[in-house]
């Protein structure tokens, strides 16, 4: 059976989705023994991988059936895809703007335990239970599934194909699905979380894709910063403004005086720079 | 295996803090039984103003007359009265050395022990115990958990903690003693503002260096949380070895006080002044040695 992470690269006029996803490689091989990273390109972002990208990268996969979120500034529309565009038996999706420190390597066996298994919590800097629905009123208010897409496990089955069918549906006809099922408080536009989580709510299959019991997987370091239990009023909403953090030599990461053990998902488009990675590469390569 | 509550206990210009630990030793032999002896360390000038009163609640008293640097604090008593007076708090990282015993439990001198749950300490696989939570009496800290500061790291409370001679605990005294003799350098690395040393934050990053700078628990004393009556609270009467009622700051209003009993759980006074209006009463509550 392989396994391998996968991710959408879709560069936009400011994010190099690209070279995240190039640095996420990296961590990944620093850190994971399976460290196996599809990601997956439109046309435009095709044509900037080098030879450092196929190097870093397990495989390369062109977006299929057109690109969804052509001439969206937030490419996500096309979350749907990744059974179709995964090469492994078993696949975690991530996002490209995370980075991983520590080994999670043993959480495969365990999250094989169902055919597809969404994140539901997720951590603070100082690895404490996310409580906050700040950003998450929608989720609140309509009971939806508290899923967070982007640490997403399947496997290949007829469960997972069914749920990424609905995905498809919600994405493809989100206005439908947005004033029948979603409107009220909140957000109004689409995120890969609310579409997964009301195809898990349609299909009435949280029982089998979530558990509410496990918190430590799979779970990762969420840096938005309204979740982070510091009050609202003293932390900026870039998180990077208000707490110190650091890419050491030994390729940990170090936020506020904590050393993150989790993979961490760090938002902030430009805290992954180019020392960064130059970090990791002299690391890994 | 020896046993031993240790309290630390130095005088300064406002306060009688021999008296306080005498009475806090008198509750806490009154009610546990499972330890051997209550010792108290304080210097030759707060033992020779206070000797016969020393002599009658605790067991041993042992000597340290290292030099305390000028740490001065605020000491409230309710929202009345404000002093500033110096702490005398840097002997605690000591109390490794010090410590004649196998296990110890460590009390401050403002915490009255009104109950037997702490007996549960003796014998412990955990090196280290000590608590993270605390409820405010007053309900006006709604947190159940501090941080040094909104940005840093959980505060441990130094209020009470049980340690026993290992590997561990030796290693946690040696950075403690380190942080405090270059607090300022670490209140800067981990956010603390202020310039009083604090025993509570020491505690909380030596813990925290020696667990990896990872997010940790470190085992918890019997019951979990600290029961901290803060310095705008008052004492209205104390009723008996395991009985006190107090005056409660309101919480949206602290000069406006709320009357609250309790009985059968411990309770750290910080209002240092209450104590001592109260201090007659709560030496003839407890118990002396052999008594």
């Amino acid at each position: 059976m392989s396994k391998g992470y996968i991710t959408i690269a879709q560069n936009s006029e400011d994010i190099d989705y690209l070279e995240m996803s190039y640095a996420l490689a990296l961590s990944l091989k620093a850190s994971q023994e399976n460290s196996n990273l599809c990601v997956c390109v439109d046309e435009e972002t095709r044509k900037l991988i080098t030879d450092k990208h196929i190097q870093a990268f397990d495989a390369i996969v062109d977006i299929p059936w057109n690109d969804d979120a052509k001439g969206n500034k937030w490419k996500i529309n096309n979350k749907w895809k990744y059974p179709h565009m995964t090469p492994y038996d078993e696949t975690i999706i991530l996002d490209s703007d995370m980075i991983f420190t520590d080994s999670v390597d043993h959480w495969w066996d365990y999250l094989a335990k169902k055919d597809v298994w969404c994140c539901t919590n997720v951590k603070t800097f100082r690895n404490e239970d996310v409580t906050s629905d700040y950003y998450r009123k929608k989720f609140t208010q309509l009971n939806l599934p508290n899923i967070y897409s982007n640490f997403t496990y399947f496997k290949k089955s007829e469960l997972t194909f069914e749920f990424f069918k609905m995905v498809e549906l919600i994405m493809v006809h989100w206005n439908v699905y947005f004033d029948k099922f979603l409107s009220g408080v909140g957000q109004n536009w689409m995120s890969a979380d609310v579409a997964y989580a009301l195809a898990i709510q349609l299909l009435d299959i949280e029982a089998e894709t979530c558990d509410y019991d496990i918190k430590d997987v799979p779970t990762f370091v969420h840096m938005k910063s309204m979740v982070q239990n510091i009050p609202e009023n003293q932390i900026d909403s870039n998180w990077t403004k208000s707490i110190t953090s650091e890419l050491g030599d030994d390729l940990q990461v170090k936020i506020g005086n904590f050393t993150q053990t989790l993979p961490v998902h760090y938002v902030e488009k430009n805290w992954m720079d180019s020392s960064k990675i130059k970090q990791l590469e002299d690391a890994v390569l | 295996m020896s046993r031993g509550i240790i309290i630390f206990a130095q005088n300064n210009e406002y306060l009688n803090y021999a008296e306080q630990a005498s009475a806090c030793a008198g509750y806490a032999r009154k009610n546990l039984s499972l330890f051997d002896e209550i010792c108290l360390i304080t210097n030759t000038e707060t033992l020779e103003s206070n000797e016969t009163l020393i002599n009658e609640y605790f067991d041993r008293v042992i000597i340290s007359d290292t030099f305390q640097p000028d740490n001065i604090r605020l000491f409230k008593d309710t929202t009345n009265k404000l002093d500033y007076a110096s702490f005398k708090n840097m002997g605690r990282s000591d109390v490794y050395d010090l410590s004649p015993y196998d296990e110890t439990l460590v009390i401050d001198s403002d915490y009255f022990i009104m109950n037997n749950v702490l007996d549960q300490v003796w014998d412990s696989v955990n090196d280290v115990m000590i608590n993270c939570n605390y409820r405010d009496v007053s309900e006006r800290h709604k947190e159940n958990i501090e941080y040094l500061d909104n940005f840093s790291i959980p505060m441990y409370w130094a209020t009470v903690f049980y340690f026993r001679k290992s590997d561990f605990a030796e290693n946690l005294f040696t950075i403690i003693s380190h942080i405090k003799y270059n607090f300022k350098y670490y209140y800067y690395l981990y956010n603390c503002s202020g310039n009083l040393y604090r025993n509570d934050f020491a505690f909380s990053m030596a813990l925290h260096i020696l667990n990896g700078s990872v997010a940790f628990d470190v085992p918890s004393l019997p019951i979990n949380y600290l029961n901290n009556s803060f310095d705008l609270d008052d004492i209205f009467r104390v009723n008996s070895r395991n009985d006190i009622i107090m005056y409660c700051a309101d919480a949206e209003r602290v000069t406006d006080h709320v009357l609250s009993r309790f009985t059968n759980t411990d309770l750290h006074i910080m209002n240092k002044k209450a104590i001592g209006r109260f201090i007659d009463d709560f030496l003839s509550y407890g118990e002396k040695v052999n008594e």
